[in-house]
This record gives C-alpha cells, sequence and structure tokens, in this order.
C-alpha cells in the first residue's frame, strides 16, 4: 500500500467514501426529516435538506407530551431510558465482577458447577424466560417499577465469562505478591483486580449500555404507565399510531435524540478504552 | 530479622504429588541460605510453605520461634522476590513499595521516608514515578527488591529472581543481593538452580533432591566433601568426574590409593587431575575447551567410555590426540558407595607419586 499509484488511491478513496455514505444516509435522512412539518415526508419528493421547523419540533418532543407518544414528553422517556441502561450496564458489570472474582479465586465446593450453570444461562436469552419472569415480577409487586425494569436483565453470563476469562490471564505471582503484601480479599479486589479490568470494563460498559438502551420487549410488558416508558418504546408507538398518520417529523426527532446517549457514552468509554489497551503489558 | 526453623516438612499436592518429604532446617538470624538442586526437586515449594503461600501437609515452619503453619502470607512478616517480578502493573513504582506498608497501617512519612532510603540503597530515585511497564527487567526486580526491603520483614525470600535477565545483569544484581545481605544483616532464604548463584551467593547451601535435603553445608563443604555422588555431580561446572572403581580405568586412577571398603564409584575434582610422569590414568585428549585462564581438556581414558575431563592452567601445552597421563593431587580422590553415599576420603599414597605440585607439571615450557 506505499506505493504511489495515484488511480489505485482515487479508486480506493471513492470505494470508501462510498461505503460511507452508504452508512450514514439514513442517519442523515432521519436528521433531516425532524427538521421538517409533517407533511413534507408524505409527499413525493422526500427532502434532502434542512427544513425550518427543527427548532420548534425538538421543543414540541422535549416539553410537551405528545398525544402520539402517550402524552409523556420525549425527555422524560429519555431519563427513563438512561436510567434503566445505567441501572443494567452497571448492575451487570457490577454482579459479573463479583460472581468471576468468586469462581476464579476461591474453592468452594461445586465451584464448577456453578460456573457451568451461569455459563448454560447464555443459551437462554430474555426472550425465551420472558413468561416465568413476568410471573416472578408480579409477584414481587414489582410491575411499574425502575427495579422491575432493570433487575431482571442484571445478571449476564457472557459478562461473567469475559471477566472470568480475564482473571485467568492474571499471573497468579500477582495474587501472591498481594497476599504477601497483607492485602485480603476485599482489598485486592479494590486495588488491583479491579484497576486492572479497566479496560474489560469500558469495552463492557459499551455494549451493555447499548443492550440496555436498546431493550424493547420487556419494558413493554412490565409497564403500563405511561410516565415509565422508555424512548424506544415511544418510537414504537408515535409509528404505530393507529388510523392517522404517522408523525414522521417527531418519530425522526424521537430516533435522533434517542441516539445521543450511545454515541457519548461511546466517546466515553473509547477514550479510556484505548488508553487502556496502549498502556496494557506488551 | 528472625531465625527460621523448618521442622519435618513435608507436602503433598493434591492427586498424590508428594513434593517435598522431611525437611528438617534450622536457619540462624542474618544467614543467607540458598535452597539449590534440579528442576521439581521442591524448592520453590518449600519457599512457598514458609512464605503461607502453600499449605503445610507435614510439619513446622517456624518464624522467630513462633509456628507460623495457620498464618496467612501477609501475616507471617516476610517478603518475596518472584522470578517474573509481580509488580503491580497500574501502580507507579512508589505505589508498589507503598502497597504493602499501607496495607499495615504504617503512617505516611515513615512510608515515604523508608521509600526514599530503599530507592536510595537500590539507585531507583530517578524511576519513582514510573510504571513498571517503562522500566528494564534488572529495574523491575530491583523495585520488587525494594518493595521487600521497605518491609523490614523477618525473612526476605527469593524465588530465582534473576533468572529472567540476562548474564551480565545476572551478575551485577548477584553482587547487589549480597551486598544487601550484608548491609541488612536479615535472614535471606534465595531458591535457585544456578549453582553459581549458590556458591556464591550462601552461608550455606541446601541442596535439595527429589524433595528430600541431600546435603547441608557451606559452599566449600560441598563443593570439597560432597555427601553423595548427586551433590558431586551437581556443584562444580564442569562436574566431577565418576568412574567405576572396579573398571580398568577407575583401577588405573587409584593406583596406589587404599580404597574404603565398599567403594563402588570413584570421584575426582577437574582440576585435581595433573599430567603425572608414571602411575595414574592414561588416555588420548580429545575436545579441548580453552577458557582463557584455564583449559577443560576431556580425556579419553582406556576402557572408560565417558572422557574424564581435567582442568589446566590456560597455558598448558596441550594438544589433541596427545597422549596424557594424571594422576589425583592427595586427598583428592573422593570414593562413594553403590547407593551413591561417600565413603570417607580415600587415602591416597604420598610417595606414589611423580606428580609434582600442579602449577609446575602443566606442561609449561620447561625453564
Ligand atoms: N500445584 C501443584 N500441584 C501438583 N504438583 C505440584 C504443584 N506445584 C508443584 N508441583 C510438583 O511438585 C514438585 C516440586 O515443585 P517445585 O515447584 O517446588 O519445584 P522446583 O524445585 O521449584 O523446580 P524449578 O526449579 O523448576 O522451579 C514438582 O514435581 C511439581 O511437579
Ligand atoms: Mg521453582
Amino acid at each position: 500500500m506505499v506505493e504511489n499509484r495515484p488511480l489505485a488511491t482515487f479508486v480506493t478513496h471513492a470505494v470508501l467514501i462510498a461505503g460511507v455514505v452508504f452508512l450514514c444516509f439514513p442517519v442523515w435522512m432521519a436528521l433531516v426529516a425532524s427538521t421538517h412539518g409533517p407533511e413534507a415526508l408524505s409527499k413525493a419528493p422526500i427532502p434532502l435538506w434542512f427544513g425550518d421547523q427543527g427548532w420548534q419540533n425538538y421543543r414540541d418532543l422535549l416539553t410537551t407530551g405528545l398525544p402520539e407518544a402517550g402524552g409523556v414528553p420525549v425527555g422524560l422517556m429519555m431519563l427513563n431510558s438512561l436510567i434503566m441502561a445505567l441501572g443494567i450496564t452497571i448492575g451487570k458489570i457490577a454482579i459479573s465482577l463479583i460472581a468471576a472474582y468468586a469462581i476464579v479465586y476461591f474453592r468452594f465446593p461445586f465451584r464448577m458447577g456453578f460456573f457451568w450453570m451461569i455459563f448454560i444461562t447464555l443459551m437462554l436469552p430474555v426472550e425465551v424466560r420472558i413468561l416465568p419472569t413476568f410471573d416472578v415480577i408480579t409477584r414481587l409487586d414489582m410491575l411499574n417499577t425502575y427495579h422491575g425494569l432493570i433487575i431482571p436483565l442484571i445478571a449476564s453470563a457472557t459478562a461473567t465469562f469475559l471477566f472470568r476469562q480475564f482473571f485467568l490471564t492474571i499471573p497468579d505471582e500477582l495474587v501472591e505478591a498481594a497476599r504477601i503484601d497483607g492485602a485480603g480479599p476485599l482489598k485486592f479486589f479494590r486495588d488491583i483486580l479491579l484497576p486492572l479490568s479497566r479496560t474489560n470494563i469500558a469495552a463492557l460498559f459499551i455494549i451493555l449500555f447499548i443492550y440496555g438502551w436498546n431493550q424493547y420487549l420487556w419494558p413493554l410488558i412490565v409497564t403500563t404507565e405511561e410516565n415509565l416508558y422508555t424512548v424506544v418504546m415511544g418510537i414504537q408507538r408515535m409509528a404505530n399510531s393507529g388510523e392517522s398518520l404517522p408523525v414522521w417529523h417527531y418519530i425522526m426527532g424521537t430516533a435522533m435524540l434517542a441516539l445521543i446517549p450511545p454515541v457519548v457514552v461511546v466517546l466515553a468509554m473509547q477514550r479510556l478504552f484505548v488508553k487502556g489497551l496502549v498502556e496494557s503489558e506488551k | 530479622m528472625a531465625t527460621v526453623d523448618l521442622e519435618g516438612l513435608g507436602k503433598s499436592y493434591q492427586g498424590g504429588v508428594r513434593a517435598v518429604e522431611g525437611v528438617d532446617l534450622s536457619i540462624a538470624d542474618g544467614e543467607f541460605i540458598v535452597l539449590v538442586g534440579p528442576s521439581g526437586c521442591g524448592k520453590s515449594t518449600i519457599l512457598r510453605m514458609i512464605a503461607g503461600l502453600e499449605t503445610v501437609s507435614d510439619g513446622e515452619v517456624r518464624i522467630g520461634g513462633a509456628v507460623v503453619n495457620r498464618l496467612e502470607p501477609g501475616e507471617r512478616d516476610i517478603a518475596m522476590v518472584f522470578q517474573n517480578y509481580a509488580l503491580y502493573p497500574h501502580m507507579s513504582v512508589r505505589a508498589n513499595m507503598a502497597y504493602g506498608l499501607k496495607n499495615q497501617g504504617t503512617p505516611k512519612d515513615e512510608i515515604a521516608r523508608r521509600i526514599a532510603e530503599a530507592a536510595r540503597t537500590l539507585q531507583l530515585e530517578a524511576y519513582l514515578d514510573r510504571k513498571p511497564r517503562q522500566l528494564s527487567g534488572g529495574q523491575r526486580q530491583r523495585v520488587a527488591m525494594g518493595r521487600a526491603i521497605v518491609r523490614d520483614p523477618k525473612a526476605f525470600l527469593f524465588d530465582e529472581p534473576l533468572s529472567n535477565l540476562d548474564a551480565k545483569l545476572r551478575s551485577e544484581l548477584r553482587t547487589e543481593i549480597k551486598s544487601l545481605h550484608r548491609r541488612l544483616g536479615a535472614t535471606f532464604i534465595y531458591v535457585t538452580h544456578d549453582q553459581v548463584e549458590a556458591m556464591s551467593l550462601a552461608d550455606r547451601i541446601v541442596l535439595m533432591n527429589g524433595g528430600r535435603i541431600e546435603q547441608i553445608g557451606t559452599p566449600m563443604d560441598l563443593y570439597a566433601r560432597p555427601a553423595s555422588r548427586f551433590v558431586a555431580e551437581f556443584i562444580g561446572t564442569p562436574p566431577m568426574n565418576i568412574l567405576p572403581a572396579e573398571s580398568p580405568a577407575g583401577r588405573a586412577l587409584a593406583a596406589g590409593a587404599r580404597l574404603p571398603a565398599g567403594t563402588e564409584w570413584l570421584g575426582v575434582r577437574p582440576e585435581a587431575l595433573a599430567p603425572a610422569r608414571t602411575g595414574g590414568l592414561t588416555g588420548q585428549a580429545g575436545l579441548i575447551e580453552a577458557l582463557g585462564a584455564d583449559m577443560l581438556v576431556h580425556l579419553i581414558a582406556e576402557g572408560h567410555d565417558h572422557p574424564v575431563v581435567l582442568r589446566l592452567h590456560g597455558a598448558a601445552e596441550v594438544r589433541e590426540g596427545e597422549r596424557l597421563t594424571v594422576a589425583p593431587e592427595p586427598g583428592s580422590l573422593r570414593a562413594f558407595d553403590g547407593e551413591g553415599r561417600a565413603l570417607a576420603a580415600a587415602k591416597t599414597f604420598a610417595k606414589r607419586l611423580g606428580a609434582q605440585p600442579r602449577a609446575v607439571s602443566c606442561g609449561r615450557p620447561a625453564t
């Protein structure tokens, strides 16, 4: 690739730029659509450039309760989504860190049995176990609550497995040095294991946050009150508004707003992530 | 600083591996003990039992007179230096050294004072704020030593600390460890499989074989008076020559010497063999290794299939293929029984030898 061939360079760039345009086009369309009035998108030449309604649309979305979305402002739905996604992410990371720590560093009866049990749950996604889970949540009186939204999704075999694999790569001598330095199990976890897992935590944070943010089926089932609706549900409701015309400008605006938190998380964590990769030993 | 005593120490690993068996050892306060032996002989296991990283299956470990079998490593007041450094990768050099003290609840200014002192001793002052990955192997191992020093422990444990370093650095750090021991006057227990390290560092060497102690003694004890064939062949490069006493070569070597009853094997150090006019072992000089100060001649003796190695002065004039007759210096012949145990030294008849003092007989041009 160091050869200097203008034609090849040109073709390479053309192909890459075409790819970028192809990937970004839907996002661009959504962004443009969110700045027009409701009719612009139902008529033949779909606008490709910004309209003049943008300000107005977004203010409506964030502050007023739209009847199409069940009467709650998108701002509230975003907040709900954020609470749910953060709860799921932090919960998943905390629990899987602790579970992996137990499995790797402690000798207790049926240790491998527990490990395989956790591992097997990998094969049971939310959708498969949704009925029993719903039943449990109902009996525990957790319908229409934040913890009802979060707790059933909080265990993660994948994350446990990843942390386990990472912990296994930490040399035994490090554990032994810490023991000689008088660090008990909790100190070792806090002072050595956690800081060393930083990169892994950052990477998982991104994946799990997006997973939590995009949850649709579960929130749909456990929430019946509008003020607990998440933004993904909101979009769906607006799109299926029955008889009346879908309010495309609002839908697209909501979609744009719903993009922001995941993008922020990716950018913030990526910095940590890259730093961790560069810093890690050899 | 304290004594360390091992009594009837034994270790069985899961699956019935018997790694250590009946080890008795009393280490004096301030002594430098080196555990040496071939790979898998249980050196690390003993060290790790002293440290508390392995449970003790049988016997007792006492540090400063108190039984520590059930204490956590952190409660034993020992420090350990590992082969691959085992520094905390995310902490600076300073934090690495401070960690153990912090866990003990040492006051901040005391920690700072001790780190400054250790850094000065080990010439680490310029690196205190670096992370381990920004240091060379030798510097990392010095940090690991610093981490041990600041703790001011009752005993220092080293598990092959120099094995990952190149030869030059190894000998540099070896001297450093030796002078550190002299300055601190603390009890050092050091594991290595390198007999040069063992010889140059130890006050006393503990030579292990298959989980048991083969011999305990000063380096010169082990070298000059090996308790068994195993010790004779382990200590010294090249090792002691061993010949069957009843072979023609063995008989030639022992000519004129009175051998203890039951002698099956004869041993003689390469430097204890000197060219002689009469008597002794005759053979043809095979491979010659010139090492500068001296040379190693592999003598192919008649009736003996392993070459007998002799160490001559570097200026000796010996050519490959030349016929040589060599005889052991008086009192240098070792006798071993069928099990390889040493018997009382073979008495050599002083009168017999045309062998003159070695320096003269080394084949220097006659003046
Ligand atoms: N965790 C373990 N489980 C089972 N057997 C073990 C374990 N650790 C060591 N062993 C066995 O115990 C014996 C002694 O091991 P040890 O590590 O003490 O040897 P060593 O003398 O330190 O050898 P080296 O010079 O190679 O480090 C070996 O035979 C080894 O296979
Ligand atoms: Mg070892």
